[in-house]
């Protein structure tokens, strides 16, 4: 009987797959790395992809990339294993981590200890003239993450929409009230939505920032933000949504821009501006500007878990992220475009040269454009802030 | 018993534990933070400091009030839309041929679905206040009625086919009809009755769905008042990991609730059951017949029309260029996204087919083995086993009725502690609990249906029964056995939380690859995940339908 | 090769349902009549051994010489005929037949041969469900002398075939029973059916 020779057959293959997938061994101590990263990117997954071919050429290690939605998934697994009392055999090696996570994590004792000084490209970001390198939201890195990529804030909107974008915060106020509804910020648990508070914060501080780098007393903080507060205020009722509904996540409002919904944005990458527009996420007539009263300056990094077994491996995958052929990579536009952490006019010039930026894009920033920097405030602004901001406007969620 | 017989009930007891022990497990596994104890983050003292700060939780009662609006209204509208389609369907032939135009909408996951709906949805100006993210929970109740009215309707449809009952509603049906009532009076009034009666469990596992889903209200519900799943899972994911304690209390809260809805749905059922009664009695001829034909058609066009949209703009948006809002059609096309999105998927699709043909197959096999000893023992007792039944299906219905959210980060609590690294066995197991439920609803009307002549034929002719078993009453349910596994695979394909939290994110599927990427910026790749993510289901119900046709074909001379 | 039914009873909460004492010859009928609910379908289950856990069966059946009263029901090599057929459908009218063959020896030609013994020759590949009840009844009375059954028990088989063909199927049966000597119970309400058996009657 012809249909139960299939049958069966299909049952024994089935059976077969169970017993191998069911039964299938650990993922322990092996040569491979699994790197807990954003995964909202194609491009920064192709990128990690292409490491993995490097590191598996080089040193014959695999990177997994674990696409997490949202870092404190990575930071939950963690945890949970921790509670069980696994030590020794986590599951995460190496993780993508910014600013609020990585103080959460370090202060529970969930990052290996001080391992950074160790590499051997380390010293290419030459922390002694660069001290952002060390330091995460105005907290000491201690050695327990490694700089990956640099960013400074910078704005961009729609072309087709608006002749003259606003260039410093009081330019902004009057942009939103003149068009209401096409303007939004991420609440501050988006690490772009506190950069855009602590941006305001210094803008609107002009003259007086000093207090901003010492730790933040109640009076100096009452004063310092008197001026945020009475801007947002106003600034609120003439947001999108009338300010209702606060974005999540950075990357909602590059997409609401692309719906035509709002028309001025703001980001940390400013090559994945002309990069969204070549994959038609945002439409040609977008244009890229940094404001005139300055810009926010940070660095993003990756650490390695307390519990992960293969911490080895893991340190050999970062040095190669830190080498000037992975850096210089990572610059192009057509990969990437995250700047490099790594001090150029210290390399070699054949490695100099692997960072020359080819070809312009009209809606990438101008490379004439100067921006002006200024580094973040002391660590204790950032939750100050936060928790203010949350208690005038809504609940933490 | 023969050695065979001993067998299958030892595999029907081993599935009880199954879909209980986790879920007991994984529920005591957030008990312990709620009251206090979690060492690994420093508390070591139980007390009730997390059950205060949850209860402090500002906008506590609209939170509440939200979820219990959303959950018991989204249940509500879709059983009254799916009650007015089953009725046109079963009254008027020529719309029966349309059955199977909703079955898009039951395949694709929830969260697929709420991305889609944002897509064609969300630059509308003029439904602004109301989709998405209103306040009110509009949109979530508009998404989850979407998607609940086809499984409402697919249940009832399947209830509906078992002979005997049809047999015998087909002629209540006549009978009213001949006594003078309009088709839908009479199905109203005759049909509705007894098929409630026995669609009351899923109606119930949609109310704890609809009270516990996450997905939905993450991608479309407010920011300001979440509703209670999203804000435990917000706080379970916070920077701030103190906040797990008080997630664990909302976590119980959150099963109290589903509690509680399923007791305000049990106690309308008595008042509503009254004015049916009521209803049914008051030898009005047309009761009810032009509101439920109205909305019948209303929302069979509707359904069908937006299907079509969410498919094409979805399918249009994944090859599209630059699109403006203002144009019907973007200016020109590419394949960019979705050779990106394929060369991506490559390992998660393999993960995805892997799970959801391996899980099914289990729960295929599981399930059957349980029906043949319930059969089994049902014959040796003879009475009381309609009650036995119920039992059974209460417990089958566990998983469905606890919200994942609330068990699953217990359970993975418990893998730690039992198995930590096996993780395609973890994995597996927390898409079994889902999975066998519906593979074993899928099977058992067909398989108690057998006749048991048969076997007692068989056995007369020297077949044992695990003969009996292989030869006979398989083949004569095959084709629910093609569709059941179909449906298992569904099922597996769309799982997320399971997934993600059992494997520790280490074992990457389409699905979990979809909702990490919803949280970046294109909405094209993003049209290509939902996609795969309908297309993959579909592919596999249409090898099912193949499969089993051409079982029965082959002998047709 | 004689089936015996030693001092057979069946009870059923504490109430005895019948007591029967007989003894079939090879190739004979036994004819079993009674009123609705007298148990005759519950007989014929106590003999084949499906008989439901709220029902004791005492007393002893004895095949050929060997009691089979503690035999599973697969090994007692007692045939049954229904009212239905019961033709499985996923399977051929040749299939069907050899799937009751006891040895997978030459069934193609074994199935043509039975098949010309009851005027079906040329349908050996045809579905069953295309068949008439005549034909479909002729099937399985193959199917069930095809697994070479030591006793047979007929419940009501012909009562759902019209009158004449009736008196067709009932005369096949009889006569391969005959032919084959395998003694035969036949319950009935039909008395044509217990004229045509010509054998001992029981009345429960």
């Amino acid at each position: 009987m012809f249909n139960w020779q299939i049958t069966i057959g299909f049952l024994k293959l089935n059976a077969l797959l169970c017993l191998v997938v069911f039964a299938s061994g650990t993922i322990g101590a092996t040569n491979e790395v699994r790197f807990h990263a954003w995964g909202g990117s194609a491009q920064v997954n192709q990128y990690i992809q292409w490491v993995s071919q490097q590191v598996s050429q080089q040193h014959g290690i695999t990177i997994n990339h674990v696409k997490l939605a949202d870092t404190s998934d990575a930071v939950s697994r963690v945890i949970a294993e921790k509670s069980a009392g696994n030590h020794h055999n986590g599951s995460v090696d190496l993780i993508w981590i910014n600013g609020e996570n990585f103080a959460a994590m370090q202060s529970n004792g969930l990052l290996a200890p001080s391992w950074v000084n160790g590499l051997a490209n380390f010293s290419l970001t030459n922390p002694a003239e660069n001290p952002a390198v060390l330091t995460d939201f105005g907290l000491p890195t201690n050695g327990q993450e490694a700089p990956w990529g640099r960013a400074a804030m910078v704005f961009y909107y729609n072309g087709a929409h608006v002749k003259t974008p606003p260039k410093t915060a009081h330019e902004l106020m009057s942009f939103v009230v003149e068009n209401p509804g096409t303007f939004a910020y991420p609440t501050p648990n988006d690490y772009l939505g506190i950069s855009f508070l602590k941006y305001l914060l210094i803008a609107l501080n002009r003259g007086n920032t000093d207090g901003l780098y010492r730790p933040a007393t109640p009076e100096l903080f009452a004063e310092l933000t008197t001026p945020l507060w009475a801007f947002l205020d106003a600034l609120h009722p003439h947001m999108w949504r009338q300010g209702t509904h606060m974005l999540r996540q950075a990357s909602h409002m590059q997409r609401l821009i692309d719906d035509e919904v709002l028309h001025l944005g703001f980001s940390f990458t400013a090559a994945e501006i002309p990069s969204a527009v070549n994959r038609f996420d945002l439409p040609p007539t977008i244009r890229t500007y940094g404001m005139e009263d300055g810009s926010l300056s940070n660095i993003h990094f990756v650490a390695i878990a307390y519990n992960s077994p293969n911490a080895d491996n893991a340190k050999k995958v970062v040095n190669f992220l830190l080498s000037p052929v992975a850096q210089a990579y990572k610059k192009r536009l057509d990969v990437w475009g995250d700047d490099t952490v790594l001090d150029v006019a210290l390399l070699p010039d054949n490695d100099a040269q692997l960072f020359q930026v080819e070809g312009t894009h009209p809606s990438a920033l101008p490379p004439s454009e100067r921006i002006i920097m200024f580094a973040e405030p002391h660590a204790s602004w950032t939750d100050a802030l936060r928790n203010a901001w949350f208690e005038r406007y809504g609940a933490r969620y | 018993m023969s050695p065979f017989e001993r067998f299958s009930h030892a595999v029907k007891q081993a599935m009880i534990l199954l879909l209980v022990f986790p879920v007991l497990a994984g529920s005591f596994g957030v008990l312990l933070p709620a009251t206090g104890f979690f060492p690994a983050l420093g508390f070591n003292t139980l007390d009730t400091q997390a059950i205060h700060s949850f209860f402090a939780t500002p906008e506590l009662v609209s939170i509440i009030g939200l979820t219990l609006f959303t959950g018991l209204g989204a249940t509500l509208f879709s059983l009254v839309i799916s009650i007015a389609l089953v009725g046109i369907v079963y009254c008027y032939r020529p719309f029966s041929s349309t059955k199977r135009l909703l079955a898009p909408l039951l395949v694709l996951p929830h969260g697929a679905v709420a991305l889609a709906l944002i897509f064609l949805l969300s630059p509308t100006p003029w439904l602004g206040e109301w989709f998405p993210y209103d306040n009110y929970g509009v949109s979530i109740i508009f998404a989850l009625v979407i998607k609940e009215v086809p499984f409402l309707f697919f249940m009832s449809q399947s209830v509906l086919a078992q002979s005997a009952l049809n047999k015998e509603l087909c002629g209540y049906y006549r009978s009213g009809l001949s006594l003078g009532y309009t088709p839908i009076t009479a199905f109203l009034k005759l049909v509705l009755p007894s098929l409630y009666q026995r669609i009351r469990l899923p109606v119930f596992a949609v109310l704890a769905y609809a009270i516990s889903c996450v997905e939905i209200p993450l991608v479309l519900g407010s920011n300001k008042i979440p509703t209670l799943s999203v804000a435990i899972v917000h706080w379970f994911n916070n920077v701030d990991l103190a906040l797990r304690l008080p997630a664990s209390v909302g976590a119980i809260v959150l099963m109290l609730l589903c509690i509680v809805a399923l007791l305000l749905w049990r106690g309308s059922e008595q008042i509503i059951g009254r004015y049916y009664r009521w209803f049914v009695l008051n030898l009005n001829r047309t009761g009810g017949q032009l509101p439920l034909f109205i909305l019948g058609t209303v929302s069979l066009i509707g359904l069908t029309v937006l299907i079509l949209a969410l498919i094409s703009f979805t399918g249009v948006l994944s090859f599209a260029t630059y699109w403006t809002s203002g144009s019907v059609f973007p200016e020109g096309i590419t394949g960019l996204n979705w050779s990106v999105g394929l060369a991506a998927m490559q390992t998660p699709l393999l993960n995805s087919l892997i799970l959801a043909l391996s899980t099914s197959g289990v729960a295929v096999v599981v399930s059957l083995l349980a029906l043949e000893s319930e059969v089994v023992s049902r014959f040796m007792k003879r009475g009381g086993s309609s009650a036995y039944e119920k039992r059974f299906t209460l417990i089958l219905f566990i998983p469905l009725l606890v919200p994942g959210v609330v068990f699953l980060f217990g359970l993975v609590w418990l893998q730690q502690l039992v198995f930590p690294e096996r993780l395609w066995l973890s994995v597996g197991l927390s898409h079994l609990i889902y999975v066998l439920p519906y593979v074993f609803f899928s099977l058992a009307d067909s398989y108690r249906q057998i006749d048991p002549r048969y076997g007692q034929m068989a056995q007369s002719l020297g077949y044992s029964p695990f003969r009996v078993f292989i030869h006979v009453k398989l083949p004569l349910v095959f084709p629910s056995i093609a569709f059941a596994f179909a449906m298992g695979c569904a099922i597996s394909l769309s799982q997320y939380l399971p997934t993600l939290l059992s494997s520790g994110g280490q074992i990457a599927t389409v699905t979990t690859e979809a909702i990490a990427l919803a949280a970046g910026s294109s909405k094209r790749l993003n049209a290509v995940y939902v996609i795969v993510q309908g297309l993959m289901p579909l592919v596999i119900f249409l090898a099912a339908w193949a499969i089993a046709r051409a079982f029965y074909a082959r002998k047709t001379k | 090769m004689a089936l015996e039914l030693i001092d057979l009873s069946v009870t059923k909460d504490k109430h005895a349902l019948f007591n029967v004492n007989a003894r079939i010859e090879p190739g004979k009928v036994l004819s079993v009549l009674g009123a609705s609910g007298s148990g005759k379908s519950t007989l014929l289950n106590a003999i084949t051994g499906q008989l439901e856990s709220v029902f004791t069966v005492q007393g002893d059946i004895v095949l050929n010489g060997k009691s089979i009263i503690e035999v599973p029901t697969y090994q007692r090599r007692v045939g049954v005929l229904f009212q239905d057929a019961l033709l499985f459908e996923h399977l051929t009218v040749g299939e069907n037949i050899a799937f009751g063959f006891q040895h997978r020896k030459n069934a193609k030609q074994s199935v043509a041969q039975l098949l010309e013994q009851v005027e079906m020759q040329d349908m050996q590949h045809r579905s069953v469900s295309s068949l008439s009840g005549g034909q479909q009844a002729r099937v399985a009375l193959l199917r069930t002398m095809a697994s070479e059954p030591k006793a047979i028990l007929l419940d009501e088989p012909f009562s759902k075939l019209d009158t004449q063909l009736r008196a067709k199927v009932r005369e096949w049966v009889f006569s391969t029973v005959k032919a084959q000597n395998i003694p035969t119970i036949m319950v009935t309400h039909d008395a044509e059916d217990v004229d045509a058996a010509n054998g001992d009657i029981i009345q429960l």
